[in-house]
């Protein structure tokens, strides 16, 4: 579909990725194939805490085929972040590309790079490693008690990662002791991970310049890049980092990996491109999980609803390393103090190293865990109130004005718009009247959700947009961006909001990302900012070019640039008819005139805007095997100005899908004894199947555009993905009246609630 | 984990194939649709070093036999059972079964006598063993029990997890198997040692050829349920197949229930067969009769899920399959 003019944002054009990806021409890191390359695999921890004492690769280096073996002896010991963002709040730098120590079972401890994956993999089983135990703690109860182990030697005290963050809003006790109603309750949330499609992957490869390429699976390019030469000792021009297309990140693709770094290591050493792909199960071992989050929550209400008071605490369990734990921490308890309004709050978060595997950045960076327990408390708050929960959250929905927790005041009513269009269109006043299922064993229930979450990591991090729109003579245009494609249909949006601005087709514009060496800098595609930030560069950067362009055209003309416009590729004098000149005439070489060479460069700083969203849904509870099913969802979202329809809906039926895993059948357990791995893979790790997916009528408002947003464009990738949780539990407590405050919600504590609830009722 | 390097031999019929492994002794295994025995092989659970290849072997159609039983070659691809109108007409509870089985992708590969004689399978025997539950499980040669560390030396709690065996021990099904000292004809409960360390009563060279239907009695109902947790691409948390049939005055003449995914190898519930035969099936009976079931079949915590959670999940779910077997029946007199 080729539209031109105003109608391109808007409007679901056919996506710049599609075809490359469903015909399987579209490049992944993991497709590239040099002469010579050789394959690598990395040695993996059999304990979870333990120093190394000896470490032997001689029998791995004998076997034939084997190039080179690295180990804590022989790699670079430098002392660096693990995510990007280096330098800020947000992360810790608390890791070695190998170290003298591990801290999880199943930790690289050595890389191999052969001649084949199979040569490299038998080497492994040659490597000898002895270790000497140390007491692993695999709880943030057993890491913060007396005696415990010390994980990092880098951390703030003991096994807590940074100085505990503590937010302050008026005065708790004041507000408690006005309350008529005062809540509390303890909420724990369990530990899905990503599970994106395409496995970690990269190659590297050194030319005799003594410069690196690396084709790597990562959301932030440019950090690979500026981590990797930190570590390695080189200057950014001897790093350059490519990305094509994506198999999905989920957030957790902003860390840097330890292969990352052993891949350009073995591949320095071999003088031979490496590949090194993660298997399936290295994804989650050696991948990014969600914290598991332990919540205490308490609250203060008047009779008539108002909230007077808000006190929590929160330890999320970092694993192993500290990843984002600070950024996770720090957003996921600051957002308690919003979504709905108290002017007393009083918030404290802390992070807590354990020896279980890794968890990092994940779509809903700590608000997935704290919304959870906020919205289910105040569907507990409605029932001992005896008011509607859609009133209670509506009476108390931030608004315009109100301060985000990021420090700035929200801008439009969003939230309560979600909230009264969803009730609105599932009749929410009549379904709460509606009779109720006495017979059999099937117990319906409906239940909602509120979420927001800001587009860009403002304020953790100031954040950059960078992007560069150049036109060809011909009229067409090329936008140079540094945003990751990680299979949102990022450079599609953008692509989108060049061509409006530029008055041209879709089809005009091309777009060149993925490669440090061309495109301006990029912070990394995450927290929901893309299109909102890089957008709006991509915008500043075309109105440049667009500029630029009807200046030449006037001179042309001979009428001033400012009573010009350009649509549909033609460029007009506005209000007069026939003076007229194409884009491609404008910009074309003419007798002993050169073509124009029109360059527009965008630089944006965004402080944050937030988009909100409200979830109904509906689920079928069977009291006689405790299974829940979702049966339908009505998500009600608030993004400003929709770009693209199609890939926004895309994104929040994705995040729906995670959401009920999450909720429901996912979670990555590890032994509580050994720190072993129990389910990491897709047989055993269940994430919910097109099968188990309900409808989903997916509403879409622009209700309140954000200036800072292209067209006040907000983000949508994290949204989706918080509200959809307490929705369910909510929704499970209208239809068996058993209130849950964990997840994912097994139909065995199902069934042992009922029972529970049975015999206190008897 | 990578798939190591093995032999192949591709067998030209049965009988070949008998012959090729009885001569390769213990070192080769036979190969139908691949799905359980090459994944077993890439985590380090099976290691043949020579698979001896029935995929050139075409299966005959399902066909009746003159005595009204029908026989269903074991090569059979668990998509074609599903789909196959002979099955589907006189035995919907085994198309049912085999639908019941993985996704598409796996029934088009895999085979029904490949899904009788599955591995059993363990949380832990079944996770890659390069960096994890390294050292050996008594199940994988070693001197240790991961998942039931207190169990004696050489007991294997591993669960046998196959759709298809309970309906067809529900049918009371033969299979034919050939091996070395020629054919013999096996009930589906003999296939099973319910040891978890050697599930399978089969030789090296046993074959199993074709599985017999006996003609379905008049006035007979089927139920059948697999829970799970997910729509498909699952093992079952519990498997459970009844059939039902009905006297001429509306009572049991006869049940027949077993239950899959419960223990070390498919279970007949006999005890409570016995609860039904003869009496006058109502709500309440078939509640008792599922109780029985799952109480007699003790079922092993397995994947997470707790013995508890089984025995709840069977008594609930196996009264509704009974319920379901019971409507049929009446249906089909």
């Amino acid at each position: 579909m080729s539209r031109v003019g105003s109608s391109i944002v808007g409007t679901s054009v056919k996506r710049t990725d599609v075809i490359g990806k469903v015909t399987g021409t579209a490049r992944y890191a993991g497709d590239v194939k040099l002469a010579g390359m050789l394959h690598g695999k990395m040695k993996r921890s059999t304990i979870a805490h333990a120093n190394i004492r000896r470490i032997d690769a001689s029998r791995a280096l004998a076997l034939p085929g084997v190039k080179a073996v690295l180990t804590h002896e022989n790699v670079p010991r430098v002392l660096h972040y693990g995510a990007p963002h280096p330098r800020s709040i947000s992360v810790t730098c608390d890791q070695y590309i190998l170290d003298r120590k591990v801290r999880y079972w199943g930790e690289g401890v050595a890389a191999v790079a052969a001649t084949s994956e199979e040569i490299a993999e038998e080497a492994l089983d040659l490597i000898e490693v002895e270790y000497e135990p140390l007491p692993a703690v695999f709880t943030v109860e057993a890491a913060q008690a007396p005696g415990a182990p010390q994980i990092h030697e880098t951390a703030y005290a003991g096994n807590v990662l940074f100085k505990p963050v503590v937010v302050t809003r008026g005065d708790v006790a004041q507000g408690f002791a006005e309350a008529d109603l005062v809540i509390e309750g303890e909420y724990e949330t369990g530990r899905p991970t990503p599970a994106y499609m395409e496995p970690n992957v990269c190659v590297c490869q050194w030319d005799n310049t003594g410069k690196l390429t690396v084709w790597v699976s990562t959301q932030a390019a440019f950090m690979v890049r500026g981590i990797l030469a930190e570590v390695l000792g080189l200057p950014l021009t001897r790093v350059r980092v490519l990305v094509d297309h994506m198999g999905g990140g989920f957030g957790a693709k902003q860390d840097l990996f330890q292969h990352e770094f052993l891949c350009a290591l073995l591949a320095k050493e071999t003088r031979h491109p490496v590949r090194m792909e993660y298997t399936r199960g290295e994804t989650f071992v050696g991948g990014r999980s969600r914290h598991p989050c332990k919540i205490w929550l308490k609250q203060g209400f008047k009779r008539d609803g108002t909230i007077v008071a808000r006190e929590a605490r929160t330890v999320f369990d970092s694993g192993a390393y500290g990843s984002h734990g600070p950024g996770v921490t720090i957003v996921g308890t600051t957002a308690l103090t919003s979504l709905y309004r108290c002017e007393n709050v009083r918030l404290e978060g802390r992070c807590v190293y354990t020896n279980a595997p890794i968890a990092g950045a994940f779509r809903g960076y700590g608000v997935v865990q704290t919304y959870y327990a906020l919205d289910i408390q105040m569907d507990e708050a409605a029932e001992r109130l005896g008011m509607d929960p859609v009133e209670l959250k509506l009476k108390n929905a931030v608004r315009e004005g109100d301060m985000a927790p990021s420090d700035h005041p929200l801008v439009g009513h969003g939230l309560e718009d979600c909230i009264r269009r969803g009730a609105a269109e599932v009749g929410w006043a009549a379904l709460r009247q509606r009779p109720r299922e006495q017979a059999g064993t099937l117990r319906r229930g409906w239940g909602m959700g509120c979420e927001m979450h800001g587009s860009s990591a403002y304020p953790g991090i100031k954040e950059q947009g960078n992007a560069i729109v150049k036109m060809n003579e011909d009229g067409t245009a090329v936008l140079l961006t540094g945003a990751a494609g990680l299979g949102t249909g990022a450079h599609t949006a953008l692509a989108q909001i060049v061509a409006e601005e530029l008055g041209l087709a879709f089809d005009a514009v091309s777009v060149v990302h993925g490669d440090t060496d061309i495109v301006p800098w990029d912070i990394g595609a995450f927290a929901s900012h893309t299109t909102f930030m890089v957008g709006r560069a991509a915008q500043m950067a075309a109105a440049e070019v667009k500029r630029q362009l009807l200046q030449r055209a006037g001179e042309q003309l001979e009428v001033a640039a400012e009573d010009l416009e350009v649509r549909d590729g033609v460029i007009a004098v506005r209000g007069v008819a026939g003076r007229r000149i194409t884009v491609r005439e404008c910009m074309g070489p003419k007798l002993g005139i050169p073509a124009a060479n029109l360059v527009g460069n965008g630089t944006y700083t965004p402080t944050k805007s937030y988009s909100f969203a409200a979830h109904f849904v509906e689920v079928q509870v069977d009291i006689a095997t405790g299974q829940i099913d979702v049966l339908q969802v009505i998500p009600v979202h608030e993004v400003g100005k929709v770009v693209h329809p199609i890939a926004a809906a895309g994104q929040i039926e994705g995040g729906i899908q995670q959401g009920i895993g999450h909720t429901l059948t996912e979670d990555y357990v590890i032994d509580p004894a050994t720190g072993r791995s129990l389910n990491a893979g897709f047989v055993d790790y269940k994430m919910p199947l097109s099968l188990d997916m309900p409808p989903i009528r997916t509403i879409l408002l622009e209700t309140a555009p954000d200036p800072g947003g292209p067209y006040g464009a907000k983000g949508i990738g994290e949204d989706p993905i918080i509200a959809i949780g307490p929705a369910i539990a909510n929704a499970v407590h209208d239809a068996i009246g058993v209130r849950f405050r964990h997840f994912p919600i097994t139909p065995e504590q199902v069934l042992a609630a009922l029972k529970e609830k049975a015999g206190a009722a008897a | 984990m990578l798939l190591y390097d093995f032999d192949y031999e591709r067998a030209g019929g049965i009988e070949d194939a008998v012959a090729r492994l009885a001569s390769l002794g213990r070192e080769a295994r036979a190969i139908a649709g691949g799905t359980d025995l090459l994944p077993n092989m890439r985590s380090a659970v099976a290691g043949p070093s020579v698979l001896v290849g029935l995929g050139g072997i075409e299966p005959e159609p399902p066909v009746r036999l003159p005595d009204g039983s029908i026989r269903i070659d074991a090569l059979t691809r668990l998509a074609d059972l599903v789909d196959a109108p002979l099955v589907a007409a006189h035995a919907p509870l085994v198309a049912a079964a085999a639908h019941a089985v993985g996704g598409n992708q796996i029934r088009q590969m895999g085979t029904l006598g490949g899904n009788l004689c599955q591995e059993a399978r363990c949380l832990q025997y079944n996770q890659c063993h390069d960096y994890q539950f390294v050292a050996g499980c008594y199940k994988r040669g070693g001197d240790c029990c991961y998942a039931f560390p207190q169990n004696k030396p050489g007991v294997c709690w591993a669960v046998h997890m196959s759709d298809v065996a309970p309906a067809l021990i529900a049918l009371d099904a033969r299979l034919d198997v050939v091996g070395e000292q020629g054919a013999r004809r096996l009930t589906v409960e003999a296939l099973y040692t319910g040891d978890g360390m050697r599930p399978l009563a089969l030789a090296g060279a046993d074959l199993i050829r074709a599985v017999i239907l006996p003609p379905p009695p008049p006035r007979a109902g089927w139920g059948f349920h697999k829970a799970t947790v997910r729509g498909g691409l699952e093992f079952g948390m519990a498997v459970m197949a009844a059939r039902l049939v009905l006297g001429a005055d509306g009572t049991c003449a006869e049940a027949r229930i077993a239950l899959g995914a419960v223990r070390e190898r498919p279970v007949r519930a006999e005890s409570a067969e016995r609860l039904l035969a003869g009496a006058a099936p109502d709500e309440g009976l078939l509640a008792r009769a599922a109780a029985e079931a799952a109480r007699a079949a003790s079922p092993l915590p397995h994947h997470g899920f707790s013995k508890r959670g089984l025995t709840d999940a069977i008594r609930v779910h196996l009264k509704r399959t009974l319920a379901a077997a019971l409507e049929r029946a009446r249906a089909a007199g």
